[in-house]
């Protein structure tokens, strides 16, 4: 039985530099089920950034609601914020952002370390394929490897979502492919809510649900019945 | 103008570190000025004052019970110099002069209370110091059975010093009443002369050895004498002495000082250079020359050597010189302090200083500027993480917990950076130490130089204090960034508040604790060669409370620059880990 994981209403988000302005997010509605895949798209400077930070946990709305798991995360102090990052949220970057000093599987026990369900290192790495690779560094990893340390880092935690900023922006083509193909994975069987954040349109397919986003509002929310697999999906 | 606007940015950019630099800069600078330029002061003062009033360079004792030759007189006489002949003996605890009152031709006497004496049986007295003891206007005074009337207290210069003064008899006794009688109550009254003074109007800084020296050969033609020089005088000996091991101290600790300030500023200023890669790496490609863009940190440099050498000198000249100076008085009784501005020193180290920076900017500068733009438009790769030794101990690594074991790691990653941060609070911490153990000796030995060493301990324990505390502050507030990604990162991953700060302040506080048990025994090594050179102290006289109180003032240190950089952690936001390298 599915159910709404995430709810927002009439989310809004301005932003005051001096005497500008800026309504980065325009009273936004929209839902999200439990255990789906989305995509939220949309071009650089439609809030897409600001959509994460709120979803996230790392800033506050200026008005609306934002339920998830059936709390109003946007009321919440910054002690509030920071438990629900620890305990909901995994967060892939980017940039993979991992720390240079520490091996792919120290890089992962530095979120089991705060998580007291988190899952065991050793497997979730083997889940990501990197089993044989836990005790180099990542200057010793190729960028996809990378990524897959971050992915492993964010699911270990055991969280009920991840929350994936640009996940391939940084790798080629065939990586960018399999680090996708990793996240629907974990998305179908490990049935946590992934949403990834990104401009390219083309991995729309493979979603849940795809939600547009222009100019701080929500442009359109498409939902796909039958979502493609990777494999079958070319760019 | 664009170029202008930019300057000033970078400035503000660099604001805190800016501050760091100066204040530093001020803390090498003053206490250099301070300390260096004091035994020049104290000389020129004391000298000004003796030819003020006329401080005798020699005194001739008679060794014969029947005074002076006449032909000693004729030959001074003859020669032109300028003295004076009284009587003077030393009995018991007393010291007995016989003087003319009427005509003084050096050093007078100064009447602070009372009147000359207008009979035979009045008698004028030194005046209370430290060792003499307090007379009053009336009291009796018995000297070989008689009373005398005190008429008046005096204050002879020549006892400037306020402490001991031994007899001539015996040197293990002090003198404690020291009596001046008109020279027509000697008896049996005749030209009995005992001691001659004589002022020779030499300039102190041009031979004055030398000419002394010329002096007294002249003199040795002369029988049953005895010459004192200035340095066998007890004030001026005392003065002197005290004079020396300022000079001392006022060489050492400056060196040290600047020596850990230099280190502690060159890594600041790497540091700067090593996060504007950047930077470095636009203007190169929009053709900007290099003298340019160097101009930018010289800039930086120049302003913060400029004011802190301003502050230092003023602070070190103003405040510390006088404030040493006038702690003298509590042992002497000391003229009017004369400033020569004396400013060279102060001048000195903020040329050798910025000369340094500036080099190490010309270094660094171009080390970043010879490689490829683009290479320096992309972020200088991280250092590969590495195991380090203590990995192979697999007996004490496998017992550490895992956010140990990833601070043990950040810690020796650079492990030039690692030197050169243990380095600076070692150092530190080393001069708080030294400062500590010259105070303890003070406790314990008495020595004619105490009151001046007393001083300069408190001086030296304060600008190592403030250098520590700059030192820790500036190398917390380095470490937080260069780990900016880092912070941002942990805090998305929902680390909290104190985890997040904890996360520097464990690195930190290795790296102080390294510094910190490497000081104590560096301090060692100090106070071992600055007991040797001031030729006062010893190292047994050290109390082991002064290792404690140095640790707690280092940790203290810690801690505050850990709470004032608290917020910056703090403030760092969590979109830092969302962009893209740079």
């Amino acid at each position: 039985m599915m159910r709404t994981y995430i709810k927002a209403l009439n989310l809004s988000k301005i932003y005051k530099v001096g005497e500008v302005t800026t309504h980065a997010l325009k009273e936004v509605n929209f839902e999200i089920q439990e255990g789906e895949l989305v995509v939220v798209l949309g071009p650089s400077g439609a809030g897409k950034t600001t959509l994460l930070n709120l979803l996230g946990g790392m800033d506050n709305a200026s008005d609306g609601i934002l339920l998830i798991d059936d709390k109003d995360i946007s009321k919440f102090k910054e002690k509030q914020l920071t438990l629900y990052r620890r305990h909901d949220v995994g967060f892939v970057f980017q940039f993979y952002n991992l720390m240079s000093n520490l091996t792919a599987k120290e890089n992962v026990e530095l979120a089991t370390e705060i998580k007291k369900d988190a899952l065991k290192v050793e497997d979730i790495l083997k889940l990501v394929g990197l089993e044989n690779r836990m005790h180099n560094f990542p200057s010793q990893l190729s960028g996809g490897e990378q990524q897959r340390v971050s992915i492993a880092r964010a699911v270990a935690k055991n969280p009920k979502m991840l929350l994936c900023d640009e996940p391939t922006g940084a790798l080629d083509y065939e990586t960018g492919r399999s680090i996708l193909k990793l996240l629907s994975d974990i998305a179908r069987n490990q049935h946590k809510t992934v949403i990834i954040v990104t401009h390219n349109s083309a991995i729309k397919h493979m979603a849940d649900r795809v939600i547009y986003i222009k100019n701080g509002q929500i442009d359109k929310v498409e939902i796909n019945e039958n979502p493609m697999s990777i494999d079958l999906i070319e760019w | 103008m664009a170029y202008i606007k930019l300057l000033f940015r970078e400035i503000k950019k660099h604001f805190v570190k800016l501050i760091t630099i100066t204040l530093m800069v001020a803390v090498g600078v003053g206490i250099s000025t301070g300390l260096g330029s004091m035994s020049d002061i104290m000389d020129d003062s004391i000298h000004s004052y003796y030819k003020n009033i006329k401080f005798p360079d020699l005194i001739i004792k008679s060794t014969s019970n029947e005074g002076h030759n006449q032909a000693i007189f004729d030959f001074l006489d003859n020669e032109n110099v300028l003295y004076q002949s009284y009587i003077e003996y030393d009995l018991d605890t007393k010291r007995i002069h016989y003087v003319n009152f009427d005509n003084y031709k050096l050093i007078p006497l100064e009447l602070l209370d009372g009147n000359y004496p207008k009979n035979r049986d009045e008698v004028l007295v030194e005046r209370e110091t430290l060792r003499l003891k307090n007379y009053k206007v009336g009291d009796l005074i018995t000297v070989n059975g008689v009373d005398y009337k005190v008429s008046g207290i005096v204050f002879n210069p020549f006892y400037f010093y306020k402490q001991d003064i031994p007899s001539y008899i015996n040197q293990d006794i002090n003198i404690n009443t020291i009596l001046y009688f008109d020279i027509s109550n000697f008896e049996p009254i005749g030209n009995i002369k005992t001691d001659i003074q004589i002022y020779l109007d030499l300039d102190y800084k041009k031979d004055y050895e030398e000419s002394v020296e010329k002096w007294i050969e002249k003199l040795s033609i002369f029988e049953n004498i005895k010459i004192l020089t200035q340095n066998e005088m007890i004030s001026a000996k005392a003065l002197d002495m005290n004079t020396n091991k300022v000079r001392m101290i006022g060489t050492i600790f400056p060196i040290i000082f600047t020596l850990v300030i230099l280190i502690v500023v060159v890594s600041s200023i790497e540091s700067i250079i090593e996060k504007d890669r950047l930077i470095l790496g636009t203007f190169k490609s929009l053709g900007i020359g290099r003298t340019k863009i160097k101009f930018r940190y010289h800039l930086i440099i120049l302003i913060a050597c400029f004011l802190g050498g301003l502050v230092g000198v003023t602070l070190g000249f103003e405040v510390l010189s006088k404030f040493v100076y006038d702690t003298f008085s509590t042992v002497f009784v000391m003229p009017k302090i004369v400033l020569n501005t004396q400013v060279e020193v102060g001048i000195i180290i903020t040329v050798i200083m910025t000369l340094v920076m500036i080099i190490t900017v010309e270094i660094m500068a171009s080390e970043s500027l010879n490689e490829k733009t683009a290479e320096l438009l992309r972020k200088k790769a991280p250092k590969p993480g590495a195991k380090i030794w203590l990995e192979h101990i697999p007996f004490i690594w496998n017992r550490l917990k895992f956010k140990h074991k990833s601070s043990l790691r950040n810690v020796f990653r650079y492990p030039i950076n690692f030197f050169m941060q243990v380095i600076s609070i070692l150092g530190a911490t080393a001069l708080v130490f030294a400062g500590l153990s010259l105070l303890d000796n003070v406790k314990v030995l008495t020595d004619y130089a105490n009151s001046s060493i007393e001083t300069i301990s408190y001086i030296v324990i304060v600008c190592a204090g403030v250098l520590s505390i700059l030192v820790t502050y500036n190398l917390t507030n380095m470490n937080v960034e260069n780990r900016e990604r880092e912070i941002a990162t942990l805090k998305v991953l929902g680390y909290k508040r104190g985890e997040v700060a904890m996360y520097i302040y464990r690195e930190v506080f290795i790296i102080s604790t390294i510094g910190i048990l490497l000081g104590i025994p560096t301090g060692y090594l100090i106070d071992g060669v600055l007991f040797d050179y001031i030729a006062f102290g010893s190292i047994e006289h050290v109390r082991y409370i002064s290792i404690f109180y140095t640790l707690l003032l280092s940790y203290s240190f810690i801690i505050l620059s850990d709470i004032l950089l608290y917020r910056k952690i703090h403030q760092i936001d969590m979109n830092g880990a969302l962009k893209s390298l740079e």
